[in-house]
């Protein structure tokens, strides 16, 4: 159905983009979840959207008391996920997939029997339950072949010669004949270092030491796997169970062991400094994570001189940033950022400098040359006399001085909406002063238009 | 001094200017300038319509192009004379031809080819640079001598303003050139300033809030008056003076493009109109064998006078010229429009109407006093128009003909979604808005509904911001396409008229002005189009000679048959052409045609105009002789005499404005086109006003007033005019006419030409059988790709046989193959035989099997099926005979049960002779007390009812607020209901998820017209899965077993699951009905 139909059907229907990938790393993510029962599972995409996964739980199941209490379990945990599963155990992936799908009973979870007795049971199931494309389901259906029961009273040779191989072998493992390789999910390393401590740590010292060990090791890790975190989470766990959290993060990832410890210190010490540092009876474990990191090739030494030292010096940069970021809070340390806006207070802004995309915008060169070099922080009233309607300004006094223009550049007309558009003037006093003067209101929008200094050349 | 503007862009500058060419005419008039020049990028587009305004307004208007070259260098163009323009167009052809569409790429030697005998503008970018400035002193000096040279000057505001005005002076000191003042405008007010942003914002994708330096730094680049103009070049007053000198050099204006009609169809030796008497007096005779009457005389001789004194001769020569050859090639056609129901296009055999019979006075179409240009369409066969399209490409050469462009604009929702993208709102929040616009373009938007529809409150400024923008972006163009079917023919080249551009479709090209555009200059266009009914009558011609020996024509069909009119009264019309719609259905008992001219007004009636007008009850009640007939004047009497004074084409609409309102017919004519482009909110009105008020004070009824302006304004967008009107009634009255006597030849013809009109093969077919036509099924041993007529032993009337095209996804390819081995009486043994020699591949005789079209060798669909899957995909022809897996035994396949077959015929033939499958569920329904659509016309008015049937068509008309309209099918027949909004709002997902549909409410009749009411809808699409599952089914048995569940988790899922899927299944075998909003 088209999206405009269901609309058409549900005007306040709900939409939302369909994400297979993050469907399948949900897939995945379940999968991992679900090594609770069997370190052997993987997920399965199936057909037309479907999802499944396949467990083999040689060996396990007498850890949850059989077969039944185990796939009973596993349909009660699927549900306090809010998830609906149906769970069908049988002799071969084939077969629990046909059954878990569409025999009724799988809804508690399904132990099938072997032999005949399962294909019985497979064979009173829709031929969808083969899993196989559905060209070839619909076909079996034209033919009458509705069941798996009937199709498997066909000769396998006659099967194969009109639908292919395919459905034989789907026959098969569907009635517990063939046996069918799964290809499990491995298991994800959390980036995470701990250090257990045989005394309870009481002093910020001893705390920073055991930082810096961790901080050390964790970049050791991260460069066993090339790869470079923007943020490392301490944990200190103290013994009476509360768990203090600090976080030093970077503008860019890297895995160096000096920067982090002196960031992860920082932090420390401002902690300490701020809020106060309540260490209780003591810590006994340090934690160090990384919850994000990325990849991060190792970096090739810049062999021309100019090069690399505007790289150091960048990278100094960065790291005098991030240790004032880390002391004085991420959104205290700013930058200059310029603005593509014609209204001139507007065409800059302050960003955080850790902030992740700087945006380089481009003030266009002409432009540059009509303004002026210094912009004043707020626009400041003057009196002044001007030409009408829209001549540049004789005289003017501004903080109590009174200038007189020998020449004047302009008018730049901004339009800032209806009465406040702006006409801007370079002038050049009499004494050889240059101010960016505008005035506000334009003639015949505002009767007496107001005039402003906005600048000055240095 | 005398002050104009030299340089103004506007909305055909796609995506740039920001103000229609006819505001910018009108905004120039208001302000006092002594005149306008009008060029936009690389096109002249919009040029006529800036020439209309301007006749209109008595301005002063200069046209030419804005020609930009690929690195940005801009120079505008306008051509001194007639050559001039001729040079400067195919100047922008070459650059169109050589891009892609919608794109012109330039060069050099173009532009100084096209500067030859004009007057050029270079025009300096936003930034002087030194590139710019060298590239300048280069195009001066390389300009050919016959060109005028300026600079345009102007005054944006930028702070550097006369920094600029010096360099510029610098630069021409030595040249030809000379500055020229202009305000280079963009809009026609400064209100337009945030438009242009969103115009930008839309160009390159972006939103108001990341737009930067794209948007305009100020409104300067607007229309200002000449004082003002004064003011600003202050010191500069040479700029102004070469404004004069500008719009003294220009002769040329677009009223010298027209009439320039071909002049080969006229014989040699002949003047045109000698060629055109010659003509029709010899067609004359072939209409007339016994001698031309009185009558016919009189008005022949009075058409010529009359086209003789406009020298429209070379018009009616060229569309006689195009239908003579599709009459030498058998092609049907049949002409429509204006001047198509003269009697010398009855004549020429341009038309089948004897307009005496339907007394259409010529004048009434074509008026010395307006001097408008003939309009004639003609209609071709839709499968065979590409051959006419071809003649004409060679007759004239394709650098005379060209096909005519469309202007696609923006309308209201398209305009309320880009402008809300830019505005940054969200996807919801658009489309929740642009789905509450429904034709706002009349009365503006409704915000009490928007904001019940979306929740949003209307008052935010963003919302109202973004509905003003896209009020005014409504009815801005947004690109040029091609017309379906309207040729320019010229005598000159063609490109030396108007420039030429690519289609998005390889090797189409189509000029750049549209059919108004064309109608304003008086270029002739012929509109060659394509009528899916024609192909249907041809087909049946075809098949009346071939099987039956019996030749007709569209003029040879008797008239006025009595049996004919008959069936059209009783409403039996399936497939019949215009007349077969539900709500044309519904008029036919009503108004009980009887004669041809019954037919024209039926035509006409159901139209949105006269509904609109509320003109169509009035007009029954006189009819049915309930009112009196009676004329709100005298003068109207003439007027409206034929349609019992009720005005219900067009052009009465109009001649009501000239004869009761005092219109003039120029005035009565704009009104009709400003109806047609609602943008123009304003002026509606005030003609609307002008109208009302000018009836009145005349003596009519303000009621009857406000009725016909409420026409005129419906006629606007849907107009029908009588000779349209009659023109259909022909082909209305002919296919009537075959499906009387020739049913079994109007089906197979009518089969042939699908897909076409209101109703699908499936009723089509339906209708036949109750019509006493015998069916037969698609088969490998009988069919063609076509539908074709089959002898039946011991019968004088032949059987439908229907073609392998019935076959959905089987191909015309195959079909040939397959007739090819069966010829000479050559009939396969079976399967294996059939695919061999027919060549076809394993996907073919599946298609096959699955039509069930495999009955001549003695297989079921299953037994086919399985037959065909087994064969092996290309048998070696050394072991044709030993097949590859050795002999293999039939296998025991269950049989499928009818109503499976049923869903099966359906799914591949979209229809099935062997039941209808609401019968397998009768039994239920009259268990249930439903009953059958047959047991509807015995029922007594006001009576509940049950009905069940397959939904074939949804129908929800603007014109009936928000009424929708649903045609049932079941065995017996078809069923009306009516749904109303309350209803439907209750039952939405019912009502229109539904294929197969219960209905449960009140039965009313009117005038022999039955519906129902319905009070409840029920979906009963599940019910359909059992059609294909039987009651041996799993779904079934799974259901059942289910209900015996433990319910500790929702017993649904399971049933839900396996039923959803049998489900799917099953209702895909059934088409979509046809759904109209």
């Amino acid at each position: 159905m088209m999206l405009a139909g269901a609309k058409a059907l549900v005007p306040d229907i709900c939409v939302a983009d369909s994400d297979p990938v993050g469907e399948g790393e949900d897939l995945i993510a379940l999968a991992r979840w679900a090594m609770r029962w069997s370190p052997y599972c993987a997920p399965v995409k199936g057909l037309e959207g479907t999802h499944a996964l396949f467990l083999d739980i040689t060996g396990c199941a007498h850890l949850f008391g059989g077969e039944a209490a185990m796939l009973a379990d596993m349909v009660i945990k699927m549900r306090a996920l809010g998830l609906t599963a149906r769970a069908a155990c049988a002799a071969t992936p084939g077969a629990a997939f046909a059954l878990a799908r569409f025999a009724p009973e799988a809804r508690n979870g399904l132990s099938a029997p072997d032999g005949a007795a399962l294909r019985a049971l497979v064979g009173a199931l829709p031929v969808e339950a083969l899993r196989l494309p559905s060209g070839t389901t619909t076909g079996l259906r034209a033919l009458g072949l509705k069941t798996i029961g009937q199709v498997a009273t066909q000769s396998s040779a006659a099967l194969a010669r009109r639908f292919g191989i395919d459905l034989v072998r789907a026959l098969d493992r569907a009635r517990g004949l063939e046996e069918e390789a799964i290809d499990p999910v491995a298991e994800i390393i959390p980036r995470r270092i701990r250090l257990r401590l045989a005394e309870p740590l009481m002093t910020r010292q001893g705390l920073e030491l055991a930082g810096a060990k961790a901080a050390g090791e964790m970049c050791t890790l991260l460069d066993s796997y090339n790869e470079g975190a923007r943020r490392l989470v301490l944990n200190l766990y103290r013994v009476d169970g509360v768990v203090l959290q600090l976080v030093g993060g970077s503008g860019r990832a890297h895995r160096d062991a000096v920067l982090w410890t002196k960031v992860l210190c920082e932090r420390i010490e401002a902690e300490a400094n701020g809020a106060g540092l309540d260490l209780g009876f003591g810590v006994d474990l340090v934690e160090v994570c990384a919850p994000v990191v990325e990849v991060l090739e190792g970096q090739v030494m810049d062999l021309d001189p100019v090069a690399a030292a505007a790289l150091a010096s960048a990278d100094a940069l960065h790291r005098l940033a991030d240790r004032l970021s880390a002391r004085l809070g991420v959104g205290r340390v700013t930058r200059m950022e310029a603005v593509a806006h014609w209204v001139p207070e507007q065409a800059v802004r302050q960003v955080a400098v850790a902030d992740r995309h700087p945006q380089v915008s481009h003030f266009p060169e002409a432009l540059a040359a009509r303004r002026p070099a210094l912009l004043l922080e707020r626009a400041e009233p003057i009196d002044a006399i001007a030409e009408v309607p829209d001549g540049p300004p004789r005289l003017f006094r501004w903080r109590a001085l009174a200038f007189k223009v020998a020449c004047a550049e302009g008018p730049e007309r901004i339009a800032c909406g209806e009465a406040h558009d702006r006409d801007y003037y370079r002038i050049e006093t009499s004494e050889g002063r240059r101010f960016w003067l505008y005035r506000q209101g334009l003639p015949g929008k505002v009767d007496h238009p107001k005039w402003y200094v906005h600048g000055s050349a240095a | 001094m005398r002050i104009f503007e030299p340089l103004a862009t506007t909305s055909f500058s796609f995506l740039k200017g920001a103000s229609q060419p006819d505001e910018m005419v009108w905004a120039a008039h208001g302000l006092g300038l002594q005149g306008l020049g009008v060029a936009d990028i690389n096109t002249v587009a919009g040029v006529v319509r800036a020439h209309v305004a301007a006749k209109e307004a008595g301005l002063r208007l200069i046209v030419g192009a804005r020609l930009v070259e690929p690195d940005g260098f801009e120079t505008v163009l306008y051509p001194k004379d007639r050559a001039a323009w001729g040079r400067l167009t195919r100047c922008l052809t070459r650059g169109n031809r050589r891009s892609r569409k919608g794109s012109c790429t330039l060069e050099k030697a173009d532009l100084l080819e096209a500067m030859d005998g004009a007057c050029a503008i270079l025009v300096p970018p936003p930034i002087l640079t030194q590139a710019w400035l060298d590239k300048a002193q280069t195009h001066l000096s390389d300009a050919p001598l016959t060109a005028d040279l300026y600079l345009a000057a102007t005054r944006p505001f930028d702070g550097t303003d006369f920094q600029r005005l010096a360099a510029l002076v610098s630069l021409v000191q030595g040249t030809r050139a000379r500055l020229i003042a202009t305000m280079d405008a963009l809009f026609h007010t400064p209100d337009r300033r945030l438009l242009a942003d969103v115009l930008a914002c839309i160009r390159t994708k972006t939103t108001l809030e990341a737009a930067g330096y794209l948007r305009l730094q100020n409104s300067e680049k607007c229309l200002k008056p000449p004082e003002e103009i004064i003011r600003l070049f202050k010191g500069f007053e040479d700029c102004l003076q070469a404004q004069q000198k500008l719009f003294d050099a220009i002769t040329f204006s677009l009223d010298q493009l027209a009439y320039e009609y071909p002049d080969e169809v006229v014989a040699r030796g002949e003047t045109p109109m000698d060629s055109l008497i010659r003509l029709s007096e010899l067609g004359a005779q072939g209409r007339y064998p016994d001698g031309v009457p009185e009558r016919v005389r009189a008005a022949l001789d009075h058409e010529y006078a009359l086209i003789a004194e406009l020298s429209y001769a070379p018009y009616f020569l060229t569309v006689y010229d195009i239908v003579a050859f599709a009459r030498s090639r058998g092609i049907v056609c049949q002409g429509r429009g204006s001047a198509a129901n003269s009697v010398v296009c009855y004549c020429l055999g341009i038309t089948a109407v004897d307009p005496i019979r339907v007394d259409l006075l010529f004048e009434r179409f074509i008026s010395a006093e307006r001097r408008e240009p003939p309009d004639i369409d003609v209609d071709f066969e839709h499968e065979r128009r590409e051959e006419v399209i071809q003649y004409i490409y060679d007759k004239f050469g394709r650098h005379r003909a060209g096909i005519a462009g469309v202007v696609i604009s923006y309308r209201g929702r398209s305009s309320l979604r880009e402008v809300g993208k830019v505005m940054g709102l969200s996807g919801d929040t658009q489309e929740a808005l642009a789905k509450s616009v429904w034709g706002w373009g009349r009365g503006g938007v409704d915000a009490a509904l928007i904001h019940k529809m979306t929740g949003l409150d209307i008052t935010t400024p963003v919302i109202t911001q973004t509905l003003e923008l896209a009020r005014t972006l409504h009815g801005f163009p947004r690109h040029l396409s091609q017309h379906v079917g309207g040729f320019v023919i010229t005598r000159g080249p063609l490109d030396e008229v108007v420039p030429i551009g690519n289609a998005a479709m390889p090797d189409r090209t189509f000029v750049e002005w549209d059919k108004d555009d064309l109608d304003a200059l008086g270029i002739l266009k012929i509109d060659v189009l394509a009528l899916g009914m024609l192909t249907c009558v041809a087909r049946a011609f075809e098949f009346l000679e071939h099987d039956y020996g019996v030749r007709l024509g569209l003029a040879d069909i008797p008239a006025e048959d009595p049996a004919v009119y008959d069936m059209i009264c009783a409403a039996d019309t399936v497939g019949v052409f215009q007349i077969e719609s539900r709500a044309q259905m519904s008029m036919l008992p009503r108004l009980r045609p009887r004669t041809f001219y019954d037919l024209v007004i039926e035509v006409a009636i159901v139209r949105p105009g006269p509904i609109q007008g509320d003109m169509v009850h009035p007009y029954l009640r006189r009819r049915q002789g309930q009112e009196k007939v009676t004329f709100p004047s005298k003068a109207l009497e003439e007027v409206l005499g034929k349609t019992l004074g009720v005005p219900l084409f067009q052009e009465q609409a109009m001649r009501i404005a000239i004869v009761a309102a005092g219109f003039t017919p120029s005035e009565a004519d704009r009104l009709r086109r400003a109806m047609a482009t609602f943008r123009k909110v304003g002026i509606i009105h005030e003609f609307g006003k002008r109208l009302v008020d000018g009836m009145v004070a005349n003596g009519y009824e303000q009621d009857f007033a406000e009725r016909c302006f409420r026409q005129i304004e419906g006629f606007g967008e849907y107009g029908f005019p009588e000779s349209h009107a009659a023109s259909f009634a022909l082909i209305v009255y002919v296919s009537a006419w075959l499906k009387k006597h020739w049913p079994e030849v109007f089906l197979a013809a009518i089969l042939n030409a699908q897909p076409m009109g209101f109703y699908a093969s499936a009723q089509l077919v339906r209708d036949a059988k109750e019509h006493g036509v015998e069916v037969l099924p698609p088969d490998v041993g009988f069919s063609d790709w076509d539908n074709v007529l089959e002898a039946r032993p011991g019968q004088t009337r032949k059987a439908v046989r229907l073609g392998l095209r019935e076959i959905k996804g089987f191909k015309e390819a195959d079909a040939a193959r397959l007739v090819a081995a069966r010829a000479g009486g050559a009939r396969f043994l079976d399967a294996e035989d059939l695919k061999r020699r027919a060549r076809l591949n394993g996907r073919a005789m599946d298609l096959l099997s699955d039509g069930d079209a495999m009955g001549s060798l003695n297989l079921d669909r299953r037994q086919a099926l399985w037959r065909a899957k087994g064969l092996a995909e290309h048998a070696l022809p050394l072991f044709e005979h030993a097949s590859e897996y050795g002999p293999e035994v039939d296998p025991a396949l269950p049989e499928m049960p009818l109503s499976e077959q049923v869903v099966h015929d359906y799914a591949r033939l979209r229809l099935s002779l062997k039941a209808h499958p609401v019968s397998f569920f009768r039994a239920e329904l009259t268990e249930k007390r439903f009953v059958t659509s047959q047991a509807l016309k015995t029922a007594p008015n006001g009576v509940r009812v049950d009905i069940a049937g397959l939904v074939l068509v949804r129908q929800k008309p603007g014109t009936a607020k928000g009424v929708l309209f649903v045609t049932l099918e079941d065995e017996e027949g078809s069923a009306n209901v009516i749904v109303w909004p309350k209803i439907f709002e209750r039952f939405r997902r019912e009502t229109l998820a539904a294929k197969f549909m219960g209905i449960r409410g009140r039965l009313q009749r009117e005038h022999g017209v039955i519906h129902v009411i319905a009070d409840r809808v029920t979906n009963l699409n599940p019910r359909l899965a059992e059609l294909s599952d039987g009651s041996q089914g799993f779904t079934q048995a799974l259901a059942r077993a289910d209900e015996h569940q433990s319910p500790r988790e929702d017993p649904k899922l399971t049933q839900a699951n396996n039923h959803s899927l049998a489900q799917q299944r099953t209702t895909r075998a059934f088409a979509n009905s046809r759904d109209f909003h």
